[in-house]
């Protein structure tokens, strides 16, 4: 066998002449040295990267975005929002006027994520891999980077006023924003639920009372933005043409900030103040106004069949009282429509309190998933239709009535809102229902139902155990102890100062 | 329960992955030692040297499979509460105290074995003793849904993506000393 057709490479003997597969290999060698040349240094800057980007989508993009970036990775069927299919080349967040984001815009929603969804802040990882990231995440619709990106004009900022957010009312109302995000803003326009998305997935329209949910995000230039070019790919058309004259863009962002907090400011403990008075019924009584709400975050109960990955009430404000003879809870929750429920696809929407039937003695309590079979819990429930009751739960779907129930309430739904206020006596009997004493660190949990979205039995949305603790109830005594002490004080002066005079004239 | 009592049907590649995992880190303790033993399945045409690099080649390509397995059920059923990043920042977080266990942080999985994951992940809240209560734990017990393999699968995956290692007898032993 001749020699050279095995020393395909350098190794061969140096004596020996260059045979043909030599010369081939050389000529091969400097075609691919020349190739690697032209593309890490003439190549456009991008496909370098995206080739790198590749490597870090395929380890954290993936699992939801899919290997083909269609949305279609292993975790989707479970998500809602559904992730984004960056096949349509279609991006919701756009600092742009036509379709086209900036790299930028890709940038800044892998690094801030966009709250309310799945999509998390990916700034955890190196800044590089995350542009390089992007980069790779153009090459799956390269058509919709053809055209290069326009940059938005916004008209001049409008600072907020009582004017500017008059104005953005009316706007509001003349360009038909409450069709979807409804009169207050809560999501409960009248075409709330026919809404669907490009790829015929149903939408919610935003609540825009809770700004931090905000895809975009919560600052008034971003909200102008998505006023102005709309968020693509959902029924948000942009309304930068739509508007009267170009600052009702601010007025309307300015209304819009003017609906709801910055953030939802959870509780870690739920006051419950003492009053002297008779407690209301009416939720909507003024009472209840001067009461500071409580707000608890609420979460998809994922333990047991069937589970809720996506619940549809994420905070309750609780605002709760008590006087000598009875406890109160105010509560006001979102819920986009008000629902008795068909028994199939739809169900009465519910709220309850949870809390052991006795108050623990130690730091031992029922199991917070609505107890278990040895421990119980006892609720205090509203639901649609039936009004408040008390139960007795071994587990979330063994519910009992307990026999002469005595709570009483009232609940009140507008503008995509429920307030409810539901009543008890302080003290109870029987082994079942627990009593509320001042001073004393009381467990306490929460559980909703949207029934309009399907939530019933085990899906809810639900939290784990809080406090709940009853303020000492104010005496009069801070009238009268300081002033007494100060008499005394006087007094005792008084008389040193004389015995002293006294000594001196002697 | 997972049928981890048949051993018939046990391929080469399943058998040398277990190996392979058994002796890299030790303390795979709920896996009975009948599956740990070596039973020299390899043809006897290569030899030992060679033998030893298929083997390890199949081993880690199957490591592969199981990390990867490991990352969809993880991604379907552990990201709503530990997140994507496995930071214990998922979205139902916020709402849960104490907070969902944060993996990447040194304090958490690195400082246990495999075999207390698995304890954890299969009792979750309700498995915990009650000498230590007040526990507030809102984690499933996981032996409801996941079988025994897939909760393996997942103790491998979160090891493999954030890079830390089990706590080892050794480690801590020679610590001591």
């Amino acid at each position: 066998m001749p020699r050279t057709n095995r020393s395909g490479g350098p190794c061969g003997s140096p004596r020996t002449p260059p045979s043909r597969v030599d010369r081939t290999f050389g000529s091969i060698a400097s075609a691919l040295f020349a190739f690697l040349v032209i593309v890490f240094t003439a190549a456009p800057a991008w496909a370098q990267d995206a080739n790198a980007g590749k490597v870090v989508y395929e380890r954290k993009c993936v699992a939801c975005h899919g290997e083909k970036g269609d949305g279609k990775g292993a975790a989707a069927e479970l998500l809602l929002p559904k992730p984004r299919d960056f096949t349509k080349g279609l991006f919701k967040i756009r600092s742009t006027a036509n379709k086209t984001p900036t790299d930028q815009d890709l940038f800044r929603i892998v690094s801030d994520g966009m709250p309310g969804t799945s999509m998390p802040p990916w700034e955890v990882l190196p800044e590089r891999d995350r542009r390089n990231v992007v980069a790779y995440i153009k090459t799956f619709a390269p058509e919709a980077f053809k055209e290069p990106p326009k940059k938005l004009e916004l008209p001049k900022e409008v600072g907020s006023s009582e004017a500017s957010i008059k104005r953005g009312k009316e706007m509001f109302e003349a360009i038909e924003c409450h069709k979807c995000h409804g009169t207050e803003g809560r999501a409960d326009g009248p075409s709330h639920p026919e809404l669907k998305d490009e790829w015929g997935n149903p939408v919610a329209p935003a609540n825009l009372t809770k700004r931090w949910n905000f895809r975009g995000g919560r600052s008034r230039t971003e909200i102008a933005t998505r006023i102005a070019n709309g968020v693509l790919g959902t029924p948000m058309p942009a309304f930068l043409e739509a508007v009267e004259k170009p600052e009702d863009i601010w007025h309307l962002t300015n209304y819009i900030v003017s609906l709801g907090p910055d953030s939802p400011q959870p509780a870690t403990l739920v006051t419950v103040s003492s009053v002297k008075d008779a407690i209301p019924d009416d939720p909507a009584a003024d009472f209840w106004k001067k009461i500071t709400p409580n707000n608890i975050l609420l979460e998809g109960q994922v333990i047991v069949d069937p589970r809720n990955f996506n619940p549809a009430i994420d905070l309750v404000s609780v605002r709760a009282v008590y006087n000598d003879k009875e406890i109160a809870f105010h509560l006001t929750w979102d819920d986009p429509s008000e629902t008795k429920g068909d028994g199939k696809t739809t169900f009465p929407d519910a709220i309850s309190l949870q809390f052991a039937p006795q108050q623990p003695t130690g730091t031992e309590r029922p199991y917070f998933l609505m107890g278990d079979a040895t421990d119980g819990v006892y609720l205090l429930r509203w639901e649609q239709g039936k009004g408040v009751s008390e139960l007795s739960a071994h587990g979330p779907t063994k519910l009992a009535a307990i026999p002469g129930g005595e709570a009483s309430g009232k609940a009140v739904f507008k503008n995509g809102q429920y307030a409810l206020v539901m009543k008890r006596s302080l003290a109870a009997t029987g082994t079942e229902r627990p009593s509320f004493r001042p001073r004393v660190f009381t467990p306490v949990a929460f559980q909703a139902w949207e029934g309009g979205a399907g939530e019933s039995g085990p899906k809810m949305s639900l939290t784990s155990w809080y406090y709940l603790r009853l303020e000492e109830p104010q005496s009069n005594r801070r009238f009268f102890i300081p002033p007494a002490v100060a008499l005394l004080t006087f007094a005792v002066l008084g008389l040193i100062v004389r015995a002293a005079r006294s000594r001196a004239v002697q | 329960m997972a049928n981890y009592g048949s051993s018939d049907h046990r391929s080469l590649q399943e058998k040398t992955a277990r190996e392979l995992i058994w002796t890299s880190n030790r303390t795979f303790q709920g896996w009975t030692c009948s599956q740990c033993e070596w039973n020299s399945p390899l043809p006897t045409l290569l030899s030992e040297a060679d033998a030893r690099t298929a083997y390890d080649r199949l081993a880690a390509a199957k490591f592969r499979e199981h990390v990867a397995k490991g990352g969809e059920i993880y991604i379907r059923n552990c990201v709503y509460c530990h997140g994507d990043n496995l930071d214990g920042k998922g979205h139902f977080a916020p709402g849960f105290n104490p907070p969902p266990a944060n993996f990447q942080d040194p304090g958490t999985i690195a400082m246990l074995q495999e075999a207390f994951l698995f304890w954890r992940i299969a009792k979750g809240g309700p498995g915990l003793p009650k000498e230590s209560t007040p526990w507030n734990s809102v984690m499933p017990p996981w032996e409801d849904r996941l079988t025994e393999e897939q909760i393996w699968q997942v103790i491998m995956y979160l090891y493999d993506a954030t890079g830390q290692q089990p706590r080892r007898w050794e480690a801590s032993e020679h610590a001591s000393h």
